[in-house]
């Protein structure tokens, strides 16, 4: 009887060394591919769908290593909200496209309620260790651009009145109301804005008065739209006649 | 007496070294090995870490198993010693489960100014432990206290 103890003990032990190699090459295997940077995930597009009047994140998944990854998929995190996306299978150096759908309402609450918002993806490496990396960088992907337009001159008494109109595109199909603080040499104005979902808002800047070599010189005009109380996004113009 | 006693510790030491420290500090080193990895991959600091004082509960582990090692080498404490030995591996094991969170790793880091999260779930190897090690010990020290009992009966 006491044999088939240690029997069992001694079958249970070489299994339990024979696991720990497999687990260890697999985690080897994992430590490099991390340390090659074979995973890349990338959002290429962020779109707004005409009719749920939802977002769309387009993600790029590519796999460089050796191995399988099951299961993948990319998710987002807002608060304790996880959205994900449907999963694939990667293997070596296959790129795939994920979508992910956000809804309206949970938008709103990661723009006006300052939820957590991360971005990130999680697979089953070689189908035995599972592993997940959110990334806490999605507001650079959902950002409001503030792109100039047109920049106008007029002449008076050697000094300049300067106008800029400037376009503000809004990724979200939300309405987004925030504050534009335009700020020129020492003059500074604050602006109450409203963005248009999905789309472009053009928006005149005050006229400001500016000497002719000050002009000629080059003048900094900061942009701050300031939303929710958080800058969500700046842009400095350079205006030189 | 004293031999008994020397045999008693050795053995208690030798098969708590083998079924206990070994397989806790092969698991511990992966999770630490990964750790490693995933901070030189991405290139990052630190932001927090769990230091886990396995060292503490290895030297606790190990000086209890030479004193139930004692017990087991006598021939009136053998049986206690047994149930002890049997107590001790299986609080031992959920000390060490709780204490490695269950096998979930989970780490926040700082990636070029963005914080991001990363789990490893290595629970496979947790698992691995109690049904390839912590179960055949459990089963094998059962066996070997019938067989002690029955003898004893015989007698």
């Amino acid at each position: 009887m006491r044999e088939t103890g240690t029997l069992i003990r001694f079958l249970g032990y070489t299994l339990a060394l024979l696991v720990f190699i497999a687990l260890l090459v697999e985690i080897y295997s994992m430590a490099t591919d991390l340390n090659q940077e074979n995973f890349k995930v990338i959002v290429t597009n962020v779109k707004c769908l005409p009719r749920s009047k939802n977002l769309e994140l387009d993600v790029e998944v590519s796999y460089n290593g050796q191995r399988i990854l099951k299961d993948f998929k990319v998710f987002l995190k807002l608060g304790n909200i996880v959205l994900k996306s449907n999963s694939t299978n990667l293997e070596h150096n296959e790129t795939v496209i994920l979508s992910i759908e956000v809804p309206i309402e949970y938008l709103r609450k990661a723009v006006y309620e300052n939820t957590s918002l991360f971005l990130g993806f999680e697979f089953s490496y070689d189908d035995v260790i599972p592993l997940k990396i959110a990334f806490r960088d999605l507001e650079s992907v959902l950002k409001f651009e503030i792109e100039p337009l047109k920049v106008s001159y007029f002449i008076y008494d050697s000094k300049y009145n300067v106008t800029v109109r400037i376009a503000i595109i809004n990724p979200l199909p939300l309405e987004i109301h925030g504050k534009l603080v335009f700020t020129v040499l020492n003059y500074s104005k604050t602006l109450d804005t409203t963005l248009v979902p999905c789309g472009t808002t053009i928006i005149n800047l005050p006229t400001v008065e500016i000497s002719k070599e000050q002009l000629e010189k080059g003048v900094e005009c900061s942009l701050n739209l300031v939303v929710n109380g958080k800058v969500a996004s700046s842009r400095t113009i350079s205006i030189k006649t | 007496m004293w031999n008994h006693i020397i045999k008693g510790v050795l053995k208690g030491l030798g098969s708590s070294i083998i079924s206990i420290v070994i397989p806790l500090w092969l698991i511990s080193s992966i999770g630490s090995y990964f750790e490693r990895a995933l901070y030189e991959g991405f290139q990052t600091q630190y932001v927090f870490i769990v230091e886990y004082n396995l060292e503490a509960y290895f030297a606790l582990i190990i000086f209890l198993s030479a004193i139930i090692g004692v017990l087991e080498e006598s021939n009136e404490w053998r049986i206690l010693g047994k149930s002890l030995r049997l107590g001790l591996f299986v609080i031992s094991f959920l000390l060490i489960y709780t204490i490695l969170d269950g096998g979930v790793f989970s780490r926040t880091v700082v990636v070029n100014n963005v914080v991001a999260e990363i789990t490893i779930d290595l629970r496979l190897i947790l698992y691995a432990y109690g049904f390839f090690i912590v179960l055949p010990t459990v089963i094998a020290t059962l066996i070997d206290m019938f067989s002690i009992t029955s003898k004893a009966l015989e007698k």
